[in-house]
């Protein structure tokens, strides 16, 4: 490559990832501002954080985001995964529809699921809650889960099945010997994934939510309506914090697991 | 005769409006090494993953150990596979491999371990134990393979082109060993493989097949030497296919029209005297002889070109109605590019078709 050429993309480089992290760097900075008001700096303290602690309404939300991203994560994880293998294994009539239907709750705006929730909600009753949040998330975390599944499985060797049948292993006993643990990675990529969206989703959770049981964003976002505070500031840092440890954890995990694929040539 | 292991009753498989396999019968005798032959889509791998039970025949039977198996889960068969790519388990070490087969039987730790140790041992990678299967070199991934099959005390070995993955030098060294192997556990084995020189070198008896159909089943010694098809003759190592017509017959030999020569050769049963036949003659087969020399078959070409192989030199010559002859002759061989020369060869090596029906050569 040129050295010019060099210095250009370098510099493009830069002037990506300075629009990426600089708004995000800013709000760390500013989480640990003396002052209430988010554009001037006054000061270092850790106030915020402890401000942040100590904030009862804070504590709900979370943990009703993380009831709802865990029992997602599950359901989500169990029926994709199962619906995955079923598209992989078994061709039928109607398949690609099939297919197509599954695409379909990663495409549409959240905001539609939401209404449409909300309205079959009204059509049976059914009193709004935390538990109402989940069956729209749990929508697109099958379609997450499967898609993210189905590639795995489509980098695996049929021949390792019938490798593992012809050596006397079962149906089951193949699943859980050399499937399962072959696309492992695939199903964790797809709960992680679900997880995380499930715990930063919005639309769903501010139609479907009953009163009190507000999730995390939809707290953050009647904060916000009264002017950002420092405190969302130290929230968000703290949720950076836990989102980079989560991709490293992952990443160590592919790594270690990156010699296994089940790949067609050794 | 000894007991049949392995039956075939008019097994066809049908893929869609494909027939892979064709009707075909056969009958594999215990502790033999069977081969079958035959070029890519010929319906050998779908014969042997019907064995195997990953396949269901569309219609017929097949038996193992003189038990009908039609229906029967590939895990409830005592029929073990070297598949072509391995297929080892990529997230297992070798040892774990090795004693998949004994685990989902399950063995006792103690004898698990110990036949585990044999096996490595018989395949020499006992070392090897604690690797995965990408920390091993192609080789050493196909002996993985076969110690992870034979453990299992199969009653038949089924191997799916195993060596196909080898370097050339590697596969003949794995050709020999597992030969010894088969002649040594007394297993018997059914192999699948695209190489002529292969199923020669290896097997008791080879089965050639083309387009999911039979064409000759027989000792390798015969299938070379007395193909009993033209696709058998052009398939299995190299040969002259030369056009001629039959212009006499008599009780046990036909003189055919080859060129403007005459020559006579073995008589078959259903060629008539005016056929057009299709002769098979081996490179291997054919001698320069000398003008003043005089034999049956004596043959006036003229040398078009002499290709030094080494071991051997190739001589293209022509007959005086353009067909070509290539020689493979000694490379002391007293010919030179453009001069005429005499070629002989005997009769019984000629083998002959009725060339109507498959004219297409290979």
């Amino acid at each position: 490559m040129r050295a010019k050429t060099r210095k250009v993309l370098f510099i493009y480089s830069l002037v990506v990832f300075a629009f990426l992290y600089i708004p995000i760097i800013v709000l760390i900075v500013f989480s640990f501002n003396d002052s209430k008001l988010g554009t001037v700096w006054t000061g270092f303290t850790f106030d915020w954080y402890i401000k942040l602690f100590s904030n009862s309404h804070i504590h709900a939300a979370l943990l009703n985001s993380l009831f709802v991203a865990m029992i997602t994560t599950i359901l989500s994880t169990i029926f994709g995964t199962l619906a995955a293998l079923a598209l992989y294994r078994y061709t039928f009539v109607g398949k690609r529809s099939i297919d197509f239907l599954f695409l379909i709750p990663v495409i549409i705006p959240d905001i539609v699921i939401a209404v449409a929730l909300l309205a079959i909600y009204g059509l049976l009753n059914i009193n709004l809650g935390l538990l109402t949040v989940i069956p729209g998330h749990v929508v697109w975390g099958i379609s997450f889960v499967m898609l993210v599944v189905l590639a795995r499985l489509s980098g695996l060797d049929r021949s390792l099945e019938e490798a593992a049948k012809d050596l006397g292993a079962n149906e089951w006993q193949t699943f859980w010997r050399v499937t399962f643990p072959l696309i492992f990675p695939g199903i964790l990529a797809g709960a992680l994934l679900t997880f995380t969206l499930s715990l930063d989703e919005f639309e769903v959770a501010f139609f479907t939510a009953g009163p009190g049981s507000s999730t995390l964003p939809v707290l953050v976002y009647s904060m916000v309506r009264l002017g950002v505070s420092p405190e969302i500031n130290a929230l968000s840092t703290i949720l950076i914090l836990v989102v980079i440890i989560a991709i490293i954890i992952w990443g160590v995990f592919i790594n270690k697991t990156k010699d296994n694929r089940g790949s067609l040539n050794d | 005769m000894a007991e049949s292991m392995v039956k075939l009753e008019n097994i066809t498989k049908q893929f869609g409006e494909l027939h892979a396999v064709d009707n075909i019968s056969l009958t594999i005798k215990q502790g033999e090494f069977l081969t079958l032959l035959g070029p890519s889509g010929c319906g050998k791998t779908t014969t042997l993953r019907m064995i195997a039970g990953f396949e269901n025949p569309t219609s017929g039977n097949i038996w193992i150990n003189q038990a009908l198996v039609n229906e029967i889960a590939p895990y409830h068969r005592e029929v073990n596979t070297v598949f072509q790519h391995y297929s080892l388990f990529p997230h297992m070490t070798v040892f774990n491999n090795v004693a998949f087969g004994l685990k989902m039987k399950k063995v006792k730790k103690a004898e698990m371990m110990e036949r585990v140790y044999n096996v490595l041992d018989l395949v020499q990678l006992k070392e090897y134990e604690n690797r995965k299967p990408n920390q091993l070199s192609g080789g050493q991934q196909q002996r993985i393979a076969i110690a992870r099959a034979i453990i299992n005390n199969p009653q038949v070995l089924l191997l799916d082109e195993p060596l196909g993955a080898l370097d050339l030098k590697l596969r003949k060294q794995m050709q020999l060993e597992l030969k010894h192997l088969q002649q040594s556990l007394g297993i018997t084995f059914i192999y699948v493989t695209h190489d002529q020189e292969e199923a020669l070198t290896m097997s008791d008896r080879i089965v050639v097949m083309n387009k999911g159909k039979i064409e000759q089943v027989d000792v390798p010694r015969v299938i070379y030497e007395m193909p009993k098809t033209l696709f058998v003759s052009s398939f299995i190592g190299d040969t002259n296919i030369l056009k001629g017509m039959v212009h006499k017959k008599s009780n046990d030999e036909l003189t055919l029209q080859l060129g403007a020569e005459m020559i006579t050769v073995k008589k078959e049963p259903t060629i008539e005297v005016d056929d057009h036949v299709l002769l098979s003659i081996r490179p291997e087969n054919i001698y320069f002889i000398k003008e003043t020399e005089s034999h049956d078959i004596k043959i006036p070409v003229k040398v078009i070109e002499c290709i030094y192989t080494g071991s051997s030199t190739k001589v293209v010559t022509q007959l005086s109605d353009g067909q070509k002859i290539v020689i493979q002759s000694t490379n002391d061989a007293i010919v030179t590019k453009n001069t005429a020369a005499f070629l002989t060869w005997k009769k019984e090596l000629t083998v002959v078709y009725k060339a109507n029906e498959k004219e297409e050569t290979f």
